[in-house]
């Protein structure tokens, strides 16, 4: 997670990009996912309301297609901002008092019970105040 | 009294007509050449077949050859050229800054070019198309079977105009990927980003023997949509420079060989050398223009160092499998068709 908040997003975007026209198959040869969804270089073919994807004799026909320069911009702007909301959520989380957490298992409470109850509210101040700076 | 003013303005205006004739004898350009003894040559930065810096240090190609070739007509010394490789955007302003003397790059002659960017174009060296080139596994034949292919191609030039043009009036529908750099949209096309890949046919070709890895895989589609004639340009202002010379030169290159081939034809394919071979080159007349032959005065047995220096420039063109086409010569039935010597 270190590794993508602190790689500078240009350089993440390139090598996601490079990933995708290296390593995915030619649109003819496209992975299929149950038939309806197909991946490869020449992008993510996914079906639209009107048509599904069929493959055609040069890349997957028909239905609503996200070009792989779309993809690898997606791909690099969720990774990087993923990674920064984690470390906000896991630094609210361990900022709980470790004392709440044992005196919620004390009055009988499973661990589910206690992390939606006592654990995952509770910051939610701490939480709320840096969202706004980093997305 | 009166005759004696006409006798002085009648000798004024004498000794005037030939200062000026004087002047017009040799253009800006000739002059700078053969005072600096070197002629500067714009080339590509890497076009096989036409322009391409060898592993040896040593340019090759077709319009590399016309520099030599001009630079032998010119100072008598086929090695007296200086290459400066340039881009599609320097091109012209390198040619209009007088930075270069020749502007020899594969460039296509257009109606545009001619009026608006002061320049002449001297001769036409090979006649080019655009055409599309493709993996031979989809089994293409011609290019009206490209409906919902990816076609590569460079954004901002002609190449991309007129397959636009040529998709929509033959109502294919192909989807075209732009690249803004030409090494970007073919490294794209070759790692099969895209099913096709649009320029030049000669460009095509040069691609398909040396970037490709494995030529015999790849096709070039039959259907050629644009016209590219492809020349040497120079300034505009020095006729003679235009016209003696570099239109000299470049008509002697499309008259035949014996072999009923044009030289630039067998400079592409054979590697042979072809400029020599043909008689008429040395002949009365190129000495009567006088071709190199005395000017600055430094070839004595003049023809024969011309042929040792000319010859083998265009027998030094890297070998491309060319069809015959366009450039063949008129009596094979191609458009290959220089002036008459007498």
């Amino acid at each position: 997670m270190n590794l993508f908040r602190n790689v500078p997003l240009l350089l993440q975007l390139l090598a996601i990009y490079f990933a995708i026209t290296q390593f995915l198959p030619i649109a003819s040869h496209a992975w299929s996912f149950g038939d309806t969804v197909f991946l490869s270089k020449s992008g993510l073919a996914m079906p639209s309301f009107s048509e599904s994807p069929t493959r055609g004799r040069f890349s997957v026909e028909g239905a609503w297609v996200l070009s792989p320069e779309y993809l690898a911009v997606l791909l690099a702007l969720v990774v990087y901002t993923a990674a920064f909301v984690a470390e906000v959520v896991r630094a609210g989380v361990q900022a709980v008092k470790p004392g709440m957490r044992q005196a919620a298992l004390a009055l009988g409470l499973n661990n589910r019970q206690v992390n939606r109850h006592v654990v995952l509210p509770w910051p939610c101040g701490s939480w709320c105040r840096p969202f706004p700076t980093s997305i | 009294m009166m005759w004696r003013k006409a006798l002085s303005i009648f000798a004024f205006s004498l000794v005037f007509c030939v200062a000026f004739t004087g002047i017009a004898q040799a253009g800006p350009v000739l002059d700078a050449v053969i005072k600096r003894d070197a002629l500067r040559c714009g080339v590509s930065s890497g076009v096989a077949g036409f322009s391409a810096l060898g592993s040896d240090g040593q340019w090759r190609g077709l319009d590399v050859a016309v520099c030599r070739a001009v630079a032998a007509a010119v100072l008598g010394n086929a090695q007296k050229v200086e290459f400066t490789p340039l881009s599609s955007q320097q091109r012209f302003a390198a040619l209009q800054a007088r930075q270069i003397d020749i502007l020899s790059r594969n460039t296509t002659w257009t109606l545009s070019r001619d009026a608006g960017l002061n320049v002449h174009f001297a001769a036409i060296t090979y006649y080019d198309g655009q055409g599309i080139l493709m993996h031979k596994r989809f089994g293409v034949k011609s290019a009206r079977e490209l409906k919902g292919a990816e076609i590569c191609v460079q954004s901002g030039t002609t190449n991309e105009k007129n397959l636009a043009t040529y998709l929509g009036t033959q109502g294919i529908r192909a989807k075209a990927i732009v690249y803004d750099n030409f090494e970007a949209a073919y490294k794209a096309f070759f790692s099969g980003r895209c099913q096709a890949f649009s320029t030049d046919v000669s460009a095509l070709i040069g691609l398909k023997s040396s970037q490709s890895g494995k030529p015999g895989d790849y096709v070039v589609l039959p259907e050629i949509f644009s016209k590219e004639p492809l020349g040497p340009a120079v300034l505009r202002g020095d006729d003679e420079f235009c016209h003696r010379e570099m239109g000299g030169v470049c008509h002697a290159g499309s008259r035949g060989t014996g072999r009923g081939q044009s030289q630039y034809r067998t400079s592409l394919e054979q590697q042979k050398p072809g400029f020599a071979t043909h008689a008429g080159w040395f002949g009365k007349p190129w000495k009567a223009a006088g071709f190199a032959t005395g000017l600055g005065g430094k070839n004595t047995s003049a023809s024969g160092q011309l042929r040792r220096s000319v010859r083998g420039q265009f027998g030094q063109a890297i070998p491309l499998q060319l069809e015959r086409g366009l450039n063949a010569l008129w009596t094979q039935g191609g458009l290959m068709y220089a002036p008459p010597l007498r």
